[in-house]
């Protein structure tokens, strides 16, 4: 696909991205007839014909599954991230219990867990912080 | 044949029994001797001197049995979050290295702290299921 093509294939997955997968043979058919530039300026082309229709169309929904596909990652990312940091958190307050109920494993040597299990959820709200994508797969 | 010598022994045997059947026991601390259909290689001694002294050796023994159960609880808990703490961030990193096969340029371009944060993280909650001093059961290491 030329430098004109790839542009107008993102522009056309940016578009399909946002629209309702019901309404992309629509599209599809306004690209083959040459009349997708009134709805979308950006795909003010010439009739590309089915075959020219479909090709683009093809394209372009490969472009937007990969697009959603990091997304899924990203969101799931900041997910498991903020998951291990609440299960630290339970764990912490099982400790706390564990002494109150009187356990004397707990009572004499927990001072290294909590200290391990803090710094971990330390370095997690680190690394929730840092990176580079927030809890919708959005580029922060 | 073990003998019942303290009300610790008592709370160890209710801990291995299902509720319903410390009634049993009660009645073998008030009976004593050997033979109980719960546990027959038990010896229980002596028969109770008083129905004060059996009321007393068994609420006792019944409040550590509950405290027992309680605490391995708390400590198959601590057990199961950590397993999942550590599995979280295990997906975590799974997540990333997927991030980087579909080429998102976010995880690509030499950012790598997230990841390094990922494995000090992993390493420490792994180091902390190591040094505590129960199992996955909640018993003693």
């Amino acid at each position: 696909m030329t430098r004109v093509g790839e542009e107008v294939m993102g522009s056309l997955a940016s578009i399909l991205d946002r629209l309702d997968s019901a309404q992309w043979s629509r599209l599809e058919t306004l690209l083959a007839e040459g009349k997708a530039g009134t709805m979308y300026g950006c795909l003010n082309l010439v009739p590309l014909g089915a075959e020219g229709a479909r090709e683009l169309m093809d394209a372009a929904s490969d472009e937007v599954a990969h697009w959603r596909s990091i997304k899924r990652e990203r969101q799931a990312l900041h997910e498991q991230i903020a998951g291990a940091q609440r299960y630290i958190q339970v764990a912490l307050a099982q400790i706390k219990n564990l002494d109150k109920l009187g356990d004397v494993e707990y009572m004499d040597g927990h001072a290294d867990l909590e200290a391990f299990l803090g710094d971990a959820g330390r370095l997690l709200r680190a690394a929730q912080k840092i990176k580079p994508t927030d809890k919708d797969g959005e580029t922060e | 044949m073990a003998k019942i010598e303290s009300v610790y022994d008592v709370a160890t045997v209710l801990g291995s029994l299902d509720t319903r059947r410390w009634l049993d026991v009660k009645e073998a601390i008030r009976t004593g001797g050997k033979g109980h259909p719960f546990a027959l290689d038990l010896d229980f001694g002596e028969p109770a001197a008083s129905e004060e002294w059996v009321n007393s050796l068994y609420d006792e023994a019944a409040q550590i049995a509950e405290n027992n159960r309680f605490l391995r609880q708390a400590a198959r808990g601590l057990h199961g979050n950590l397993s999942e703490a550590i599995k979280r961030v295990e997906r975590a990193q799974h997540n990333i290295g997927e991030l980087k096969d579909l080429g998102a340029i976010d995880y690509l371009e030499g950012n790598d702290e997230v990841e390094s944060l990922l494995k000090q993280a992993r390493t420490l909650l792994l180091a902390a299921q190591a040094l505590k001093s129960t199992d996955e059961t909640g018993e003693m290491k």
